[in-house]
C-alpha cells in the first residue's frame, strides 16, 4: 500500500517502483525519503512485549502470562508447550526470528541480587560468552544448570562465594 | 581453569537489596523504546548505504513535490527513455525529443543537449560564473552552488537548479505527449516565474514584484 501511494497504480495494477524500498526508507539525511519500513517497525513494537513482560509484573495481564506460559523467561528461551494459545506461540515465534537478534544484543543484564539471572546460561559477566559456553566442562558436571545466581551463591561480607 | 572461573564471577558485585535488571543500551535511561529499537534494526539493515551528499535538498524552501523530483533526478530515477528501456518498457525511439540526435538519458536531456546546455550558460552569466559542468545529474547538483562566485547565495542557487530542471522536464513532457515545440527562452521564463512563486510563498519578507525581481537577477542570487 505504501508503495502504491508513492509510485501510483490501482488496487489491481502496479507501477514502476523507481527507487528500491530500502533506499526509500532511509532517513532523508542518508539519501532516502524517511518513510517507515513497516516490517521493521512491527518487530520493534513486538519487542515491547518482551520488555514489558520483564518489567511489568504486578499487572494482571503480566501475572497471567507469567503463571500460564512462563512469562519473559519462556519468551526469551522460545519454549512453549503444545497447549499454549496460538497467540502466545506466535509471539514466541516472532521473538526467535533472525531480525530480532539486534534487539537482544542491545539488551544487557545489570546484576542486582541475582534473583532473575541464570548463573550458567545468562550473559551477566563482563564477557560476551555465558559461563556455560566459556566453561562447558564445569557446566556439564554442575547439578544446578538452571539455577539463578542467588540460588547458587551465598553472600558474605567480602562478596559472595 | 578454576582461577579464571572465579575471576570471571567475582567481577560482578551482588547487591542483595536490588533486583536483576535489563538495560537497553541505545537509550541513556536504559529503557526500551520502539523509536530507538527501530533505529537499531533499520540501521543494521542499511549500514553500508551512505548517500548523504544531497540531503540538503530537503532543507531548501521549495514545494515537496519539487524536492521529490530533484531527489529522483539526482538518483537518475526519472522515466527518461534510457531508464524506461532499462525497465523493459517499450519505447518507440530512444532519441532525445529536443535534439532528435542523441539517446535520452538524464545527463543528456538536462545538461548536455544542445537545447538545454545554453540555459545553464545563460543562468551562470547572471552571476558571472564560468566553469566546466559535470556530466551526471548528481555531480551537477553538488557542484552547482558550491562554486565560489562573489556572494553567491548557495541555497537560492540550488533552488534555481531545481526550478530549471523541473521546467525542462515539464516542457520535455509537452514535446513528447502533446507535440509541442521546445523553446529555450520560454523555459527560462517559466522557470524564473516558478522560482519567484516559491520564494514569494515560502520565504519570509520576500515581497518583490516579479518584474522587479527578474530584471535584477544578479541581485536575486547574490548578496
Amino acid at each position: 500500500m505504501q508503495r502504491r501511494f508513492l509510485w501510483g497504480g490501482e488496487a489491481d495494477s502496479r507501477k514502476i517502483a523507481w527507487v528500491n524500498w530500502k533506499t526509500v526508507c532511509l532517513p532523508k539525511a542518508k539519501g532516502g525519503l524517511g518513510i517507515k519500513d513497516l516490517r521493521t517497525f512491527n518487530t520493534t513494537l513486538l519487542g515491547k512485549w518482551r520488555w514489558d513482560l520483564f518489567y511489568i509484573q504486578q499487572e494482571p495481564w503480566a501475572k497471567v502470562l507469567q503463571s500460564k506460559y512462563g512469562g519473559w523467561r519462556a519468551l526469551e528461551e522460545g519454549s512453549s508447550g503444545s497447549k499454549d494459545s496460538a497467540w502466545w506461540k506466535d509471539l514466541i515465534k516472532t521473538q526467535q526470528l533472525q531480525r530480532n537478534i539486534p534487539l537482544k544484543r542491545e539488551t544487557i543484564w545489570k546484576v542486582g541480587g541475582g534473583d532473575r539471572i541464570k548463573f550458567w546460561e545468562d550473559l551477566w559477566t563482563n564477557t560476551d560468552l555465558s559461563l556455560r559456553d566459556k566453561f562447558p566442562r564445569l557446566y556439564q558436571i554442575s547439578c544446578h544448570q538452571q539455577q539463578t545466581i542467588q540460588q547458587l551463591g551465598t553472600i558474605t561480607n567480602s562478596g559472595w562465594e | 581453569m578454576a582461577d579464571s572461573f572465579l575471576g570471571e564471577i567475582t567481577q560482578q558485585q551482588i547487591h542483595p537489596q536490588r533486583e536483576d535488571k535489563w538495560l537497553w543500551k541505545p537509550e541513556p535511561g536504559g529503557h526500551y523504546s520502539t523509536k530507538s529499537g527501530y533505529h537499531v534494526l533499520w540501521g543494521e539493515l542499511t549500514e553500508e548505504i551512505q548517500d548523504a551528499d544531497f540531503a540538503e535538498i530537503w532543507k531548501l524552501k521549495i514545494p515537496t513535490k519539487a524536492a521529490v523530483f530533484a531527489w529522483r533526478l539526482v538518483r537518475d530515477r526519472l522515466p527518461t527513455k534510457s531508464n524506461l528501456r532499462r525497465r523493459q518498457v517499450m519505447v518507440q525511439d530512444m532519441v532525445c525529443p529536443l535534439c532528435n540526435n542523441i539517446e535520452e538519458g538524464a545527463a543528456h536531456l538536462f545538461f548536455n543537449c544542445t537545447k538545454t546546455l545554453p540555459l545553464w550558460w545563460e543562468s551562470m552569466s547572471w552571476v558571472n560564473l564560468k566553469t566546466a559542468m559535470p556530466q551526471t545529474p548528481r555531480q551537477h547538483f553538488l557542484q552547482y552552488g558550491t562554486d565560489i562566485a562573489d556572494g553567491l547565495k548557495s541555497k537560492r542557487w540550488k533552488c534555481w537548479w531545481i526550478a530549471l530542471t523541473w521546467t525542462i522536464w515539464q516542457h520535455r513532457n509537452k514535446v513528447v505527449f502533446q507535440n509541442a515545440t521546445f523553446h529555450g527562452n520560454k523555459v527560462l521564463e517559466d522557470a524564473l516565474l516558478l522560482l519567484w512563486s516559491w520564494f514569494k510563498a515560502l520565504e519570509k519578507d520576500f515581497n518583490l514584484h516579479f518584474n522587479q525581481w527578474s530584471s535584477g537577477l544578479r541581485d536575486a542570487f547574490c548578496n
